[in-house]
């Protein structure tokens, strides 16, 4: 090869090597998944909680036919409000946006919607009076090489004694579960893919009110509510869906975001039957009770946090963050002892059983100061009957066997169904809303 | 000023015993799989961000490669190689900005092809890397804890040049480079790129890089 011929092959190697990348970059590196999939059918969403509503808000962003059916009178699933009972604005349901490294703290960011950080001072009724410190580390239940035992049984194995009981019902609550039932190992081990933050946000509104602007008001026309779908025929190549009043729909794709609770409870007939794996795989997913009872009082009494009482392992000051002049405590009340309240049978007994602990806690101030009182019992409420997934003793990894499609044509969303880490909150349903679309697409594209 | 004199003193040292060292800068063409599917989830998944978030794809590299001596057809040495690439979306009230940096250590070997013009080289590296994300200028951090992923894996690379001469022992070498990391672990990469862990794919990916620039070499010997 002589010079000249050598500097003529050079310049078009380089000339190539230049071009390569834009030739590359225009060719097959999409910005964004799907783009060339114009998906004609029909797709019908059941639950309007927020997998549901952030699914359908994509999937119409996306120019396809979406429904979405939703059981009760409105959307929003376990997020709500309560109107009228505080002169602040409250959640009825998830308040926390857990973390902003998610993708509800870049809508939050690109809205400018006011959020404080929560880092209110935490108290312990430990030995029957109040502490701001516990003599023992209850930090065990994270790290390496944990049993699948539950946390009760674990606290007793690392001799955290009898005095320890409710605070370690707090921190089993916090996962919406009790002590009793809740999974160390796997509660541990699904944590592990958490990267949404350690900090705790609240909206200076709600989170409701936040989700309702931003994500369902762009969606509301294509909700049909007080509808609670029955049964899905998948049997055929389009999809029959019935409805309880009576309604039939045929789709191509249905997305099923209702809470565990009610696939538990084969609410909805599937036929055929739902493989036996997935149903047994929704069987270990646990969802235990929760209420929140909001109290409101004369005077500021408490402590911001109150952690550890035998009939509320939780109190939490609610006028945190929040500008009004009320004087509200929550009662955040999970697992066995929401059942216990939930079996007291009224909301008057409910508030008066805590009242009697405050009074304990706070020598007769609770009732004293007493105004008012608000249960929001989660339990009992049609539709959802429980607070969210959590991991059970002996589950496995069923999450992704849970959430998995079945034949092309039903896909599995909601918080539960979650298997990145962020079950249990509004945003980890939210990831499973798109991350289900996508997989829908999917199988339009092949 | 003691680091200059540091690094001349070294340079100085290290050119008395060395063949040939070279310093270069290039364009450079990332690809990975899997960091191309997490910033595509993410732009697909947010239909409220107008602006896009650009792939991770086009970046600037710099090297300095030291060969020992030898009278040997082949010779062989070491190079260090830094790699920047950028990525960023401006969208009202939210710039994201993703940084990628890739520094890569690594021994080669050095081939004169027919005349002393050509040369092919080949090498082996350890490739390392940080990703950040940026929030409107602020490094996104988790409870003070700066949101990042660090990665590491194995870059074999493949680079041929031609050495232009302007001086007896100075040369301008223009160069392409193709490099390849089959398994190059990034844990963290998903939590930086889409806010996800285990939702977008694996924990790894396999990286390729292109680089197409020239080179600065000074014949010692």
């Amino acid at each position: 090869m002589n010079r000249r011929l050598f500097l003529k092959n050079t310049s078009l190697i380089s000339i190539g090597g230049l071009l390569l990348p834009s030739i590359l970059t225009s060719s097959c590196r999409k910005t964004q998944l799907l783009e060339d999939v114009n998906y004609n059918g029909k797709v019908l969403i059941i639950g309007a909680g927020a997998a549901g509503l952030y699914a359908a808000y994509l999937l119409k962003s996306k120019g396809v036919d979406v429904l979405v059916l939703e059981a009760s009178g409105s959307h929003g699933g376990r997020l709500g409000t309560i109107p009228g009972f505080a002169d602040f604005p409250l959640d009825s349901g998830a308040q926390w946006l857990h973390g902003r490294n998610n993708i509800l703290g870049d809508l939050i960011q690109q809205t400018n919607t006011p959020v404080t950080l929560d880092d209110s001072d935490l108290s312990y009724w430990f030995n029957n009076q109040l502490v701001t410190s516990l003599p023992q580390n209850t930090a065990i239940f994270e790290g390496e090489d944990l049993p699948d035992i539950s946390f009760k049984d674990y606290a007793i194995q690392q001799g955290l004694g009898a005095e320890y009981q409710y605070i370690v019902e707090n921190l089993a609550g916090d996962q919406g579960a009790s002590a009793a039932t809740l999974s160390v190992y796997w509660n541990n081990k699904e944590e592990e893919n958490w990267v949404s933050g350690d900090d705790d946000f609240k909206f200076k509104e709600t989170y409701f009110d936040f989700i309702d602007k931003q994500i369902a008001s762009k969606v509301t026309d294509i909700i049909h509510y007080n509808t609670p779908v029955t049964a899905i025929d998948y049997a055929q190549d389009t999809i029959l869906v019935s409805d309880l009043n009576g309604g039939t729909y045929q789709v191509d794709k249905v997305i099923i975001t209702i809470p565990i609770t009610q696939l538990k409870a084969t609410k909805i007939q599937f036929s055929p039957a739902l493989p036996a794996e997935k149903t047994d795989a929704f069987s270990k997913i646990g969802m235990g009770a929760g209420m929140k009872v909001f109290l409101k009082f004369t005077t500021k009494f408490y402590d911001e946090n109150i952690i550890g009482g035998s009939v509320c392992a939780a109190y939490i000051d609610e006028s945190v963050g929040k500008t009004g002049n009320d004087n509200l405590l929550l009662a955040f009340i999970m697992g066995v002892q929401a059942e216990n309240l939930t079996a007291l049978g009224s909301d008057s007994a409910i508030t008066t059983a805590l009242l009697q602990e405050l009074d304990v806690m706070y020598t007769g101030q609770a009732t004293a100061n007493f105004i008012a009182s608000h249960v929001e019992n989660w339990t009992t409420k049609p539709y959802i009957e429980g607070a969210y997934g959590y991991s059970t003793v002996g589950m496995g990894d069923v999450r992704k066997i849970a959430a998995s499609q079945v034949n092309d044509k039903l896909f599995f969303a909601g918080e539960a169904m979650n298997i990145n880490g962020h079950h249990q909150t509004v945003h980890g349903a939210v990831e499973t809303g798109y991350r289900e679309v996508i997989n829908l697409l999917k199988t339009v594209q092949k | 000023m003691k680091y200059f004199c540091l690094f001349t003193v070294c340079f100085i040292q290290f050119g008395l015993f060395s063949q040939q060292i070279r310093v270069g800068a290039s364009y450079s063409y990332i690809y990975s799989g899997q960091w191309d599917k997490a910033i595509q989830t993410y732009n697909f998944s947010r239909p409220f961000l107008a602006e896009q978030q650009p792939l991770l794809i086009h970046g600037a590299s710099i090297s300095g490669t030291y060969l020992f001596p030898s009278s040997r057809k082949m010779q062989h040495g070491i190079r260090l190689s830094y790699s920047y690439v950028r990525s960023s979306a401006e969208n009202t009230n939210l710039t994201n900005i993703l940084q990628l940096h890739l520094l890569s250590p690594g021994y080669l070997m050095h081939w004169k092809i027919g005349e002393k013009s050509l040369y092919a080289e080949a090498s082996v590296s350890l490739l390392t890397s940080g990703l950040f994300r940026q929030v409107n200028d602020e490094p996104v951090s988790d409870d003070d804890t700066p949101v990042r992923a660090f990665g590491i894996g194995g870059l074999i690379e493949a680079e041929f040049g031609y050495r232009k001469l302007f001086h007896a022992r100075n040369s301008i070498d223009p160069f392409i480079a193709v490099g390849y990391a089959p398994y190059f672990f990034s844990g963290k990469s998903e939590a930086v790129l889409n806010q996800t862990s285990g939702l977008t794919g694996r924990n790894w990916t396999g990286l390729l890089q292109l680089k197409v620039g020239v080179q600065f070499s000074i014949d010692m010997l």
